[in-house]
Parts: C-alpha cells; structure tokens; sequence
C-alpha cells in the first residue's frame, strides 16, 4: 500500500538542518520512555532484584523510545498524517511487538530461562500485537496533548513545528479571537450605558453582539 | 419549539423546526428565556484537538473496569462480556447526545432539563448533593496507597482534598487544568495497563475475553438471577464507563472546551481569577439552522465529537476493562482461592483478594494493582470534586434566586470548598461512603439518576432543538429503552431480591 505524503510538511522537512529534525523527536521519545519507566517502577516495587529490574526497564524504555523516533520521523517527513489514531495504530502494531520482543529477550537472557515468553514466541507476538492497540491510544492521548507544547516552545527556531502549531492553533486562535470580540463588545456596550440610556433588551444586545 | 422573530423574554412556543433565522431573532425552547440566534464556530480538524471525553474517561474508568467486571468474569466465565459491551454502547450513545445539546446551545443538560420543567433539574440538583458529597471515592485510593507505603488513608485523604481545592482555587481557568492533569493520568494508565497486560496476560485469555464480548447467546448466566449477584451484574452493566451523573457534567466540560455554542459561554475561573470573570449570558444560544454554511460547521462538530466519544471514551474504556480482565483470568487460574475469595468477598476483602492472586501470577502485580487503584481514585476525586461544584454553581447561578449578584468562580468555589470540608470531616469521623441508614437511598439514586438522564435527554433534544439538527428515531429509541433498562432493571432487583446496591 503507497503511503500518500503530505506535500507541505514533505517540502517543509527537506529545507530542516538533523538538529532541528532530531529536536521534533523529542515528544515520540519521551513518551516511549514512559513505558521502560514504568515497567522498572514496577519491577523495583515489585521486589525484583536490581539488575533485573534495569534490564526490564532499560530493555523496554530503549526500543519504545527509538520506535517513539521513528514514528515522530514518519510525522515530520509527511508519511504519516498529524493526528489521526489509525496510522499511529498501525504503527505501533509493529512497534510495540518489536520492542516487547527485545524486552523479553534481555529478561530472558538475565533470568537464565525463557521466562518471559511462556506460550512461545509466535503467541507472544500475536498478543503483543493485539496489545499495541492499547499502547497506541496512551501514545496518542499523551502525544496530542504534549507534542504541542513542545513544538510551541520550539516553534522560533523550528519551521515544521510551527507548522504544526499553527495548524492546530487556527480552532485555539479562533476561540481566543470569539472571547476578546465578546469582551469587547460587552465593554463598549457599558461604555454606551454610562453615555446615556435607549439600549436594547439584554436578548437583543446579544443578538447584535453574534459573530457575523 | 423553533425560532421567531420574538424578543427576548417572549419564550412563547413556535410551531415547526427552526426555519430563516437574522441577527436578533431567537429560538424558542421550552418554558425559560429563548435563545438568541448565533454564529457557530468552526469545528476543528477531527482529531487535532482532543475533546472533554478525556475527562469523562478519567472518571468513567474505574471501579466498575479494575475490580467489578474482572470479579464477575472470574466468577462467570467471559460469556458475560456481551453486558458490558451493551453498557458502553448505550453510554456512547448518551454521550454523543449530551454533546448534541451542549454544542449547539452552549447550555448544560441541566439548563435543558429546566427547560422541559423545572422540577427535572431540582431533582438532579438535589440528587447531586445526597450521592456526591461523600467522599467514598477518595478514600477508595488512599486505602490502596496505605496498602503501598504505610500511610495512613485519612492523612493522605484529607491532604489529598485539601491540594485540589487549592489547585482549584488558584488556576486561572479550571478546565485546562483539568484536562492537564486527567490526561496525563489517564495516558499513563493506559500505556501502564497495556505493557503491565503485555507482560502478564496470554493471547488465550485474550481471545476469550474479545470473544465474550459478542457471546449475546450467552444471555445471563446460570447463577447471576439471584439475590447474590443479581444486583451485582445490573450494577456492573451500570458502571461500564460513565456512572452516575458523570455524563451530565460532561456537557459542562464540553461548554469549557468551547465546543459548537460553549465558545459564547464564559469559562469557570479559579476563585484567585474571580476578577477577571466575563459576563455570563442569561441563557445559551442557537445557531441557524437553515444557513448551509453554519450547518456545514454543526456536521464538523458531530463528527469532532463523534471520533472523542468513539476513540477515546469507547476505545480506552473497552481497553482498560480487557486488559484488568485477562490480568484477572490469569490470576484466578494460577490461584483458585483468588475465585472462591471472590465468590464471598465484601469489596474490602476482594480487593486484596484480587492482589494476591495477581501476586501469584507475578510478584510485581499486587503492587501494580494497588498503584492502580490510587492512581484510580486520586483522578476521579480531582475529576468529582470539579464537576460536583461545576453542576451545582450552573445550576445555582441559574435558578437560584439572588446568585447572580455572585461571580460564577465564587459560587464554583462555593460548593467546591464545601464539599471538601465536609469531606475531611466525614472523612475522618464519619462513614466514608454515606450513612449506613440511607446507603440503599443514596445506591438507588446513583443508578435512577442514569435512567433518569437518559429520558429526560430523550425529551430535551427532541423538544428544545430545532427539527433539524434533532436525534433520529433510531438514537431517541437507544435513549429511551436505555432509561427504561436502567430503572426497569433497578426496580426488578428492589422488587424481586429487596437490594438497591448494585455496586
């Protein structure tokens, strides 16, 4: 299946310098190391022995985080669009298996028996998959909510993040705009109060003050 | 119901659906003030600004996903998922009507119900007060964290209380707060339980789960038609998702978001930020519906909605369930004391139960499930308190007689500090969780009030919107026999077992 590119965040990637292009991985990353951060949270609590648990953590926060790259690459080269959950879904459904498959692996190794995968590696694979659904709606509720403000801080220096930003600050912006033309509707009106009386009925102000 | 040329203040009814609509005129709704005509914003890009169902998520997740549904699968087997689905379902559907009303008046649900007769919207109001005052929720979490580190829960409770009232109090707009922090809790949780499933739980488990869920031959199981657990599986299929009056509120936060006709309505400032309080409007607004731009924009908003209430509330609230059920399934195998604990248990002692045999599957669950169950009830006490105080300073400012020489941020504060005292106080010499006298008051009411919403939603969307934009026979036909459901169910399990408690 082509991936159709978005033609404006394409051209818009090409002119960027690596340092502008790895600072837009930073969201994808840190999100990606919130899984290995709780996975060794979880392990250290659990009463796991210390190197157990980096191996857990470390050996999960790795391959999420650099998944969590190459999916915020995929975003600023075009290949997959900003938003949506379903690119993001199928992304992660190989992702997700992939960095598991290392987890599991490594905690294997240190353990010194197949621990980690008990029902063999083809049913763990499929169950990762099926499992990713879910890691890809916590990647995406905390990506939608946090990417922006990264980009926003960014958005001087970086042209694709401003993009992005601006993109998604047109709703923001426009609300932002309804309020304050309120605002200054209402304060022009007590200001015609003050001046003398003959104003409408209060359905009547509001009518005049709609957004036309 | 429909649109006139009548000034304000007329709130005479209009024959037909709304029709030509210019500056000044009005859309007659109910029996209280009309609506002025207005524009309606430009919905935004479907999935670029997330909605408020994040926060009825962050609430709506919980008991009834960690502890009740993975109790009844290990008692029943998963064929008993087909009633969650159906639960979650009937709640999307309520959601995506709710948000129907709010986006296109601005007004809250509450504001509608009086709009039909007043009576509707004190009964809520009162209903709010005796279910939602208790601080049963909070202490729920704090046991789970005195479990983890020792503290005591009504320490860490009453601190607990005291911090969202301040952070209430002292943030310039309430809802980004909200919606900050419930998101970030709420990721976490979800990414939490998938890798926490990943590592645990087994593709067979899985699959049984997926496939209880369209097992509706299954019907109710053997057993579940008595006194014992009857309640139990009524009460679960209540508490799938949004319980409660959670969905009311959610038209609230949807107004904050400044969702379709919210963005005419001023946002709920802290109490530090009264000053800076816009004027509120005496009622919501409509927009024209026989203009083909604004209702271009009405279909952008339907489906903004339409993909929060599909992904995030269906998708996360169905996900968190699966995955606390495989992990239950793979406990109760490994541990069959965990089923027969469960069988027996009271909550107090299932919880725990529940952890042990998570502990048998793998030494890190019983922490992981304790971690869970105060991150739980940490973001539905900040996610409760709001929109306890959000409901009744709406419904306060609005109907109750000389509230509006008060800012709303003060009346918001009002009630939110109230709750709070009171809830210290209960919760350090008092029942958690109400007076044991009224208990079965206080069970019937929280699961009448779903019924309730759901008729009087019905009504509302039916009668105070315009023809056009109003729900099909097929949604209204949801709506309705949800209401039924939900009461007919709760006056059967009164009736015929004498039990109101479906929790």
């Amino acid at each position: 299946m082509k991936i159709p590119v978005d033609q404006k965040t394409s051209a818009i990637w090409a002119s960027l310098s690596w340092r502008q292009v790895v600072e837009l991985m930073v969201p994808g990353v840190a999100i990606g190391l919130i899984g290995g951060v709780i996975a060794g949270v979880l392990g250290a609590t659990g009463g796991l022995d210390l190197p157990l648990t980096l191996a857990a953590a470390v050996s999960l926060a790795l391959p999420l985080a650099a998944a969590g790259a190459v999916y915020e690459l995929l975003l600023t080269m075009g290949r997959i669009p900003l938003g949506p959950l379903g690119p993001m879904a199928l992304f992660w459904a190989v992702g997700f298996p992939v960095a598991r498959a290392v987890n599991a692996a490594s905690v294997n190794l240190f353990a010194g028996d197949p621990v980690a995968v008990p029902h063999g590696w083809l049913d763990f694979m499929v169950y990762n998959m099926l499992l990713s659904v879910g890691f890809a709606i916590g990647f995406w509720w905390l990506h939608q909510n946090y990417a922006p403000r990264w980009w926003y801080r960014i958005r001087g220096r970086n042209p694709l993040a401003n993009y992005f930003i601006t993109s998604q600050l047109q709703f923001i912006g426009w609300q932002a705009e309804q309020r304050e033309a309120q605002r200054k509707g209402r304060r022009d009106r007590r200001a015609g109060k003050k001046s003398g009386p003959g104003s409408a009925s209060s359905l009547g102000e509001r009518g005049e003050t709609s957004n036309s | 119901m429909g649109i006139s040329e009548t000034p304000a203040g007329g709130g005479g009814a209009v024959a037909g659906g709304g029709t030509a609509v210019t500056d000044g005129r009005v859309h007659h709704a109910g029996r209280l003030a009309p609506m002025p005509i207005r524009k309606l914003p430009e919905a935004p890009e479907s999935a670029h600004i997330l909605g408020p169902a994040m926060i009825l998520v962050a609430l709506g997740v919980g008991f009834g996903e960690t502890y009740l549904w993975p109790r009844l699968v290990i008692v029943f087997g998963p064929e008993i998922r087909w009633m969650f689905l159906v639960g979650v379902v009937v709640q999307t559907v309520v959601m995506l009507e709710m948000a129907r009303y709010a986006m296109a008046t601005g007004e809250s649900i509450f504001f509608g119900a009086a709009r039909l007769a007043k009576p509707l919207m004190w009964f809520f109001f009162a209903t709010a007060i005796l279910v939602y005052i208790w601080p049963g929720h909070i202490s729920a979490g704090a046991e789970g964290l005195e479990t983890l580190t020792g503290i005591p829960w009504q320490i860490s409770a009453s601190v607990a209380l005291v911090v969202i009232g301040i952070m209430f109090t002292v943030v310039k707009v309430i809802y980004n707060l909200l919606e900050n922090l419930l998101g970030f809790l709420i990721g976490v949780l979800v990414i939490g339980s998938a890798i926490v499933g990943a590592i645990v739980g087994s593709l067979a488990d899985l699959g049984a789960v997926l496939l209880g869920l369209f097992r509706f031959d299954a019907g109710f199981p053997a057993g579940s038609l008595t006194a014992e657990w009857f309640p139990l599986v009524v009460g679960a299929m209540a508490f799938a998702g949004p319980s409660g009056m959670q969905q009311m509120w959610y038209t609230l936060w949807l107004r904050d978001k400044g969702a379709g006709m919210g963005v005419h309505i001023p946002r709920v400032r802290g109490l530090m930020h009264a000053d800076e309080e816009e004027t509120i409007p005496d009622t919501g607004s409509m927009f024209d519906v026989d203009d083909p731009e604004e209702m271009r924009k009405w279909q952008g908003w339907r489906k903004w909605v339409t993909i929060d209430a599909v992904v995030l509330f269906f998708g996360t609230t169905m996900l968190v369930t699966i995955i606390f059920t495989v992990l239950a399934m793979n406990a109760a195998r490994v541990n069959p004391e965990a089923r027969e604990a469960l069988l027996a248990g009271e909550r107090d002692v299932a919880l725990p139960a529940m952890a042990d045999a998570f502990a048998q599957a793998a030494p890190i669950l019983d922490t992981v499930f304790f971690m869970f169950i105060a991150l739980i009830g940490f973001k539905a006490s900040v996610g409760l308190f709001d929109a306890f105080a959000r409901g009744q300073a709406d419904m306060s400012y609005y109907f109750l007689p000389g509230m509006k020489k008060f800012k709303m941020a003060q009346i918001y504060s009002m009630w939110l500090w109230g709750v709070i005292v009171f809830g210290i106080l209960i919760l350090n010499f008092g029942p958690a969780d109400g007076p044991e006298a009224i208990l079965n008051v206080l069970a019937f009411l929280s699961t009448f009030v779903m019924g309730a919403y759901c008729l009087v939603l019905a009504g509302v969307n039916n009668v105070c919107l315009p023809k056009k934009i109003r729900p099909n026979m097929a949604i209204t036909a949801v709506l309705v026999l949800g209401g039924i459901g939900y009461i007919g169910m709760l006056l059967y399990s009164v009736i015929a077992f004498g039990v109101s408690d479906l929790g």
